[in-house]
């Protein structure tokens, strides 16, 4: 029954994955033919390594990322983004990232419809696949997108999100509610225990569901007018279900409850600029008796461009849970903090060089500290 | 470039009108390389081999360098002309107010009203102008801008439209619109916010 169950899924997944590809080319395809569309690409190549000595340093192919937006009619906009990129197998694959229609009911509502990025925090939402975009090589490792190693929240939501802007006197105060298929751990590397579990993934569900439960995303934030800063707040609630063979659990049943709320701020001016965002979470353990278990992870980060072309930036990042809390068990996360450095040049508006040193250092006994660096080169199409 | 072109190839195909022009300009002539025949075109050589003589002479070649010269560089200096309905409560903006509204930095302006931005169609050669001169941006670093902000949900570009024509008839009919066109072009329909040279 198990082995049907994993043989439809793994149908189904294959299923979707290609009509979604299908679907997004049929629209980059067809728009030249149409009114005028807003489209071009990002894309990136690293050189990346590690004092770990279970890694060999690489040139790295990274995101191939096509975009396109179109005002389909004076309130309607499409928005779709799609992502080549290699994993660690070195096989290619093809992601439809982003692919939503929203629709301006209200000078301060719009209603949109398909795959977003979670807004949760102000990296999730401001920044996205195209490396260019971001200051430094990599994403705050916990907010890695779902098949990242460090992946701790669910970076897609499938659902539908309205989301407005209302002016006051001192700024703008934005608001987004989403709500979306649940996500699930994928325990397809497991075995009978949690102890050899490490390395799950986060599935979110792209056209199938593993339950009825949703998951839940508020967000506000307000950006003042006369000084530069932003800061919000935002809470999400997910019901973990169990993807993939583990046996954790019966298939596509409660996992874990994941609560969490937090907090981000962001000030930019004469060049400086600092964000930091904070992330409290409440796991749940549905299955065994860990019960609740807290856990937190934040950073921060500031840049300062010391001339058009040059930033240095810094920022520290840390996670921190409790050894029981079966969720990073799943997921394999390492416990610690990271302080990353990087100096980015920007050899024009379109492309830039980033160099990013970063130190791992561990909470758990027995693992070693080490330090990664990257050279990457960060580009944008038009 | 079209044109040249297009004149090129009429001239390759009336070798014999291309030499007379070639004698003409040269101040050489005509009557050594052929029979043209009949009192006008006689009239008109006589006229070209004169006005190819004038050119020879080195005061009239710098005479008239220095016109195209002037007059160029007038037609490549040309201002540009913020402009805005004239309905707009205030007057005047600066170059830095300008370059945010049109970078969609500013919505509003002081007094409350929503800006309305219209823009000129890429390819328009006030539009490079407008941004080269006030904004200080190139068109392949203005894409660039606007893409980041499109990809990041954050902003998107404003109506294009094709010619200061349109330019101007938008901006005259559409409460609280702002755009720009060749200062040759502003008319009473609209009011000028700011002049760039």
């Amino acid at each position: 029954m198990r082995f049907q169950d994993r043989k439809f899924k793994e149908s189904m997944k294959m299923i979707s994955n290609k009509y979604l590809a299908i679907a997004g080319l049929t629209l980059i395809a067809g728009m030249p033919a149409a009114h005028a569309v807003d489209f071009g690409a990002f894309g990136d190549v690293s050189y990346q390594g590690t004092s770990q000595k279970d890694t060999a340093d690489s040139f790295v192919q990274g995101q191939f990322d096509l975009y396109a937006t179109q005002k389909i009619d004076p309130k309607t906009r499409v928005f779709v983004e799609m992502v080549f990129e290699a994993g660690p197998d070195n096989a290619y694959g093809l992601d439809l990232e982003r692919l939503n229609i929203t629709r301006q009911l209200t000078p301060g509502l719009s209603v949109a419809w398909g795959r977003f990025h979670t807004p949760i925090g102000y990296w999730n939402t401001a920044y996205h696949h195209g490396a260019l975009i971001q200051d430094t090589v990599f994403r705050p490792t916990f907010l890695d997108f779902e098949d990242g190693n460090g992946a701790i929240f669910p970076t897609h939501i499938i659902g539908i999100m309205a989301d407005g802007k209302v002016s006051t006197g001192g700024g703008d105060l934005n608001y987004m509610l989403a709500v979306g298929n649940g996500s699930s751990i994928n325990t397809d590397g497991c075995a009978a225990s949690l102890a050899s579990c490490p390395g799950s993934e986060i599935d979110v569900h792209n056209v199938q569901d593993t339950q009825d439960k949703k998951m839940v995303v508020g967000a506000v934030n307000y950006k003042m007018s006369r000084v530069p800063l932003q800061f919000g707040v935002f809470a999400l609630h997910d019901p973990f279900a169990e993807s993939g063979t583990g046996g954790v659990t019966t298939p596509n049943s409660d996992l874990i409850g994941m609560q969490v709320w937090g907090a981000d701020v962001r000030y930019a001016s004469h060049g400086f600029d600092m964000i930091a965002e904070s992330y409290n979470i409440d796991n749940k353990d549905k299955v065994g008796t860990a019960g609740s278990n807290k856990a937190s992870a934040y950073y921060v980060q500031f840049g300062y461009r010391v001339t058009d072309k040059l930033k240095p930036i810094y920022r520290y990042e840390s996670v921190d849970f409790q050894t029981k809390d079966p969720y990073f068990q799943y997921l394999g996360t390492p416990e610690g903090g990271r302080h990353v450095l990087d100096l980015r040049y920007d050899l024009d508006d379109t492309n830039a060089l980033k160099f990013e040193v970063s130190r791992f250092e561990p909470v758990q006994t027995g693992v070693k500290s080490y330090t990664s660096y990257a050279l990457q080169w960060a580009f944008l199409m038009l | 470039m079209f044109n040249m072109k297009r004149n090129s190839s009429a001239v390759s195909a009336k070798s014999s009108n291309r030499s007379v022009f070639q004698q003409e300009m040269l101040g050489g002539n005509p009557s050594s390389t052929g029979n043209f025949g009949g009192s006008k075109n006689n009239q008109q050589r006589k006229r070209g081999q004169e006005m190819g003589n004038l050119l020879c002479k080195p005061k009239y070649f710098a005479a008239l360098a220095a016109s195209l010269l002037f007059f160029g560089l007038q037609a490549a200096s040309a201002g540009v002309a913020v402009i805005g309905n004239p309905d707009l409560g205030m007057n005047s903006i600066t170059a830095a107010q300008a370059a945010d509204i049109f970078l969609g930095k500013m919505i509003k302006l002081p007094d409350g009203t929503q800006i309305t931005v219209i823009e000129h169609k890429e390819g328009d050669a006030v539009k490079d102008e407008f941004y080269d001169k006030v904004v200080g941006k190139s068109p392949s670093q203005l894409k660039a801008y606007w893409a980041k902000l499109v990809f990041t949900g954050e902003g998107v570009p404003p109506k294009e439209y094709a010619g200061d024509k349109a330019v101007l008839d938008r901006v005259s009919r559409t409460p609280g619109a702002i755009g720009y066109v060749s200062d040759g072009s502003v008319d009473k329909s609209v009011k000028v916010l700011f002049e760039g040279k």
